[in-house]
C-alpha cells in the first residue's frame, strides 16, 4: 500500500517543518521560517495525495470494499491531521506569520503519530449502515470544521500568551518569540475568523449527519451522545459568536471560550467514542 | 399608578427577553445541561438508578426527570426560553436592518460619516462638478451599482454590496424556530414503532416503541425474502436486504412488489416509512438422515423447528436446540425423542462427518444432511409529519449561517462639499464584518481616489 508510505512521508515532513519553525522562532532567521513552511507545504500536498491514493486503492481491492477513506478511526485521524494543516496554511496565507505553525503543527503531528502507531491502517470493508453517500459529505464537513476550530484554539493560545506578557508580566523566554507573533488585535480577529469559517461548515456537518440518520434509522435526531456533543459544540461556538457582539466579552474571555469550544470539539471527536456508548462506533 | 407599574414591568420584561445576555445564558445552560444526558444513562427504570446511585440520587433523578432529560419539563422550558429570546430579539432588530439595507440613507451627516471605522478626507482645488465623473467612474468599476445626488449643497455618492448577508443572522434564527416546530410536530403528531415479519408472512399491525400497544398499519406488508449479503471471502455483512410487497385488501399493489429495502434505503408508503433495522432466525427445517442402530434401512426425514415428526416405529422427534455452527464444524441440533412406550431420550445430530453422537440408549443415529433457514426481518416503522419542516429549517440554517459569516454588508459613502478653496472630499466606509482586510482595501481605494486629485492633507 503506497498510500501508507505517502502518509509516513507527510508525517516526517511535518516533523521537520515543526522543528525548522521552532528554530525560526528561536533565532528569528527568516530563511528557517521559509524552509519550515516549505516542508509543511510539501507534507500537506503528499498528505492529500496519500488520502486520495488510499481512496483509489480501496477500489482496487478484491471483494468490492471500495469506499471514501473516512470510515474508521485511523482514516478519520489522518484526515483530521490534514484539515488542521489546511487551516494553518490558510491562516498563514492571510497573515504570513510562520510562528503559527509552532502551535498548529504539534496538533497535526499528534494526529499523524497516533495514526501511525495505531497499526490499524488496513482498509476495512464498511458495515451496512456506513454504506451511504452521506458518509463522505458528513465526514468531510465535520472534519473541515474540526480543523478550523483547532486553528482557533492555536490562535487563542497565542492570544492568551500575548495578553499575559503584555500586561507587564514575566516575559523571559517569550521575548524573542513574541516579536514574531501577530499583533494582539490581529490574533483576536483571526480567532473570530476561524470560528466564523468553521461554524457554518459544522452546521453542514450536523445537518448532513441528521439527514443520513433519517435514512438509516428513521430519525434525524435521537440524542445519541455523539449527536448531543455535536450540538454542545455548536452551542458553545454560537455563544462565542454572540459574545463578541456584547461589550465586555472580548479578548481574553472569548479566547478562553474558544479554548473551551475546542475542548468540547475534542470530546465530541474522541471522548464520546472512548468513554460513552453510542452509534458512532468507529473508535472501538 | 398600578397600570404604570405593570407597563414598566412589561417593558423591562420584553427588554430582558430580547437581550443578548439572555441569549448567552440560555446557550450556556443548554450546552451545559446537555452534558448530563450523555454521561447519565438514559431511559433506565428508576429502580436501576436507585441501585446504582442510592435513594437520594434516584430522588433527584425522579424530580428532574433526568432519566429522559431531553424531554424533561425544565429542558423543554429552557428550549422554549431560547426560542422566545431568538424570536423577540430578531423581531426587535429586523426592521432596523431591513431599513438599513433596502432603504439606506445615502447622504448621512458629516459627523456620522466621521464616526465610521474607515474614514479619510482631503481637499481638492477643483470644483465638485469636475471631480464627480472621475469618482463616479471608480465607484462604478468597483461596486457596480452606484447612487448619487445632491443635498444641501453637498454632492454625494453611495454604494453598497452584499446587503442581503445582513439577513443571514435572521434566516438562521428563523431556521432554528422552524426546526423546533418540526421537531414538536414530529413528537406530537408522529410515532415510532417496530414490526417483525417472517419470510412468506404478512404483517398488518406494528408495535409502538413505548409500551406494548400495537396499531394497525392500514395495509399489509409481506416479506418475500430476507438476505444477508457478505463481502467476498469474509463473514462481514455487506448488506441486509428485505424484499417487501405492499398489499391492499390482500392484493399486491402494482409497482410495490418485491421492493428491496436496505439499510440507508427505506420504503415509504401512505405516510409510513419502513427502515431495515434488524433480523433474526424465525425457524429452520432440518433434513435428517436416520439410521436405526438395530439394523434395517436408512431413511430421511424433514423436521421443521417447533414441530413433532413421527418415525415409522411410532417414535416422535422434536428439535430441542439448534446452533448454526458447533465448534467450527457446522450445524448441530439436539433432538428430543418420545418413544411409543411413553419413555423419552435425547440425541445429537451433526452435519460434520467428524462428529458422532455417542449416546448408547437411543436406538437411532441422526445426521444433518442439510438445513433450510427461515429468516424474519425487523423493520422500524415511523410517521413524522414534521420532517419536511426540519429539512426546510436545515436548508435555511445552512444558507443563513453561510450568508452571515462568509459574506459581509459593505457600504461606501463619498461626499463633496464646495468651499472657497475648492472641494472638501469626505470618504467613509463600513463593513459589518471582515474589518481588517476591508480596512486595507479601503486604504488602497482612498489612495486611488486621491491620486486623481491634488491632495492636501487636512
Amino acid at each position: 500500500m503506497t498510500s501508507f508510505y505517502l502518509l509516513s512521508f507527510a508525517t516526517s515532513a511535518y516533523f521537520l517543518g515543526f522543528w525548522l519553525l521552532v528554530a525560526h522562532a528561536g533565532t528569528r532567521r527568516e530563511a528557517l521560517g521559509r524552509a519550515g513552511l516549505a516542508a509543511t507545504w510539501s507534507g500537506f500536498v503528499v498528505h492529500a495525495a496519500g488520502i486520495g491514493l488510499r481512496w483509489y486503492e480501496s477500489y482496487r481491492l478484491p471483494g468490492d470494499v471500495g469506499h471514501a477513506p473516512f470510515a474508521n478511526f485511523y482514516e478519520s485521524v489522518v484526515f483530521f491531521g490534514w484539515t488542521i494543516v489546511l487551516a494553518y496554511l490558510m491562516a498563514d496565507l492571510r497573515v504570513r506569520r510562520r510562528i503559527l505553525g509552532v502551535f498548529a503543527l504539534p496538533l497535526a503531528l499528534a494526529c499523524m503519530g497516533w495514526a501511525q502507531l495505531s497499526g490499524r491502517e488496513a482498509i476495512e470493508p464498511l458495515m451496512p449502515a456506513l454504506r451511504s453517500r452521506w458518509l463522505t459529505y458528513h465526514v468531510i464537513s465535520c472534519f473541515l470544521a474540526y480543523g478550523a476550530f483547532a486553528m482557533s484554539f492555536c490562535v487563542s493560545l497565542m492570544y492568551l500568551i500575548r495578553a499575559r506578557t503584555q500586561g507587564g508580566g514575566r516575559i523571559g523566554i517569550w521575548s524573542g518569540m513574541l516579536r514574531l507573533f501577530p499583533a494582539i488585535d490581529v490574533l483576536d480577529d483571526m480567532n473570530y475568523r476561524c470560528v466564523a469559517v468553521g461554524f457554518p461548515i459544522w452546521t453542514v456537518g450536523i445537518v448532513t449527519g441528521a439527514a443520513w440518520a433519517n435514512y438509516a434509522w428513521g430519525r434525524y435526531w435521537s440524542w445519541d451522545p455523539k449527536e448531543t456533543w455535536s450540538l454542545i459544540v455548536w452551542l458553545v461556538y454560537a455563544a462565542f459568536l454572540h459574545a463578541r457582539l456584547t461589550r465586555g466579552w472580548s479578548g481574553r474571555a472569548t479566547a478562553w471560550l474558544a479554548v473551551g469550544g475546542f475542548a468540547a470539539t475534542l470530546f465530541c471527536y474522541l471522548g464520546v467514542n472512548l468513554f460513552l456508548p453510542g452509534l458512532h462506533s468507529y473508535g472501538s | 399608578m398600578n397600570s404604570e407599574y405593570f407597563a414598566r414591568m412589561r417593558a423591562s420584561l420584553t427588554r430582558g427577553l430580547r437581550s443578548l445576555k439572555l441569549t448567552l445564558i440560555s446557550l450556556f445552560l443548554l450546552a451545559g445541561s446537555s452534558v448530563i444526558g450523555t454521561i447519565l444513562p438514559q431511559g433506565l427504570p428508576l429502580s436501576e438508578y436507585e441501585r446504582r446511585l442510592g435513594p437520594f440520587g434516584a430522588r433527584i433523578i425522579g424530580i428532574l426527570q433526568l432519566s429522559d432529560m431531553y424531554h424533561a419539563w425544565w429542558f423543554l422550558g429552557l428550549l422554549g426560553l431560547f426560542a422566545l429570546n431568538l424570536a423577540a430579539c430578531s423581531l426587535h432588530r429586523l426592521p432596523g436592518v431591513w431599513r438599513q439595507v433596502l432603504h439606506p440613507d445615502p447622504a448621512p451627516g458629516e459627523r456620522w460619516l466621521q464616526g465610521r471605522p474607515c474614514h479619510c478626507r482631503w481637499r481638492d482645488a477643483r470644483a465638485p462638478e469636475a471631480l464627480l465623473p472621475e469618482f463616479s467612474n471608480i465607484f462604478t468599476q468597483r461596486f457596480g451599482k452606484v447612487r448619487h445626488g445632491e443635498v444641501r449643497g453637498v454632492v454625494w455618492l453611495f454604494a453598497q454590496k452584499q446587503g442581503w448577508s445582513r439577513f443571514g443572522a435572521y434566516i438562521t434564527h428563523g431556521a432554528i424556530l422552524v426546526i423546533l416546530l418540526g421537531g414538536m410536530m414530529g413528537s406530537l403528531g408522529g410515532f415510532r414503532g417496530y414490526v417483525t415479519i417472517a419470510e412468506g408472512q404478512i404483517a398488518d399491525r406494528f408495535y409502538l416503541d413505548d409500551g406494548r400497544q400495537s396499531r394497525p398499519l392500514g395495509f399489509g406488508v409481506r416479506c418475500d425474502r430476507f438476505a444477508i449479503e457478505r463481502y467476498e471471502n469474509s463473514d462481514r455483512p455487506r448488506e441486509y436486504r428485505s424484499l417487501l410487497t405492499i398489499l391492499e385488501n390482500g392484493r399486491a399493489v402494482p409497482g410495490l412488489t418485491q421492493v428491496p429495502v436496505r439499510v440507508n434505503h427505506p420504503l415509504r408508503y401512505r405516510g409510513l416509512n419502513f427502515y431495515q433495522s434488524g433480523y433474526g432466525l424465525d425457524g429452520y427445517l432440518l433434513h435428517l438422515s436416520v439410521s436405526p442402530r438395530a439394523g434395517g434401512g436408512r431413511f430421511e426425514i424433514d423436521v421443521p423447528s417447533g414441530q413433532k415428526v413421527g418415525l415409522p416405529d411410532g417414535t416422535s422427534v422434536t428439535i430441542a436446540g439448534y446452533v448454526t455452527d458447533f465448534d467450527g464444524q457446522g450445524p448441530a441440533a439436539g433432538l428430543d425423542l418420545h418413544y411409543p412406550d411413553g419413555g423419552h431420550g435425547r440425541a445429537m445430530a451433526f452435519q460434520s462427518e467428524h462428529l458422532r453422537a455417542g449416546d448408547g440408549d437411543v436406538p437411532y443415529d441422526f445426521r444433518i444432511l442439510s438445513v433450510a433457514q427461515r429468516w424474519y426481518t425487523g423493520l422500524q416503522v415511523n410517521r413524522d409529519p414534521g420532517v419536511m419542516f426540519v429539512w426546510v429549517g436545515c436548508l435555511l440554517l445552512v444558507a443563513g449561517t453561510l450568508a452571515a459569516f462568509y459574506f459581509s454588508h459593505q457600504r461606501w459613502w463619498l461626499q463633496l462639499r464646495q468651499d472657497q478653496n475648492g472641494t472638501l472630499v469626505v470618504f467613509s466606509a463600513q463593513s459589518h464584518r471582515h474589518t481588517e482586510s476591508f480596512a486595507r482595501r479601503f486604504d488602497a481605494l482612498c489612495r486611488e481616489l486621491q491620486s486623481g486629485s491634488s491632495p492636501e492633507r487636512s
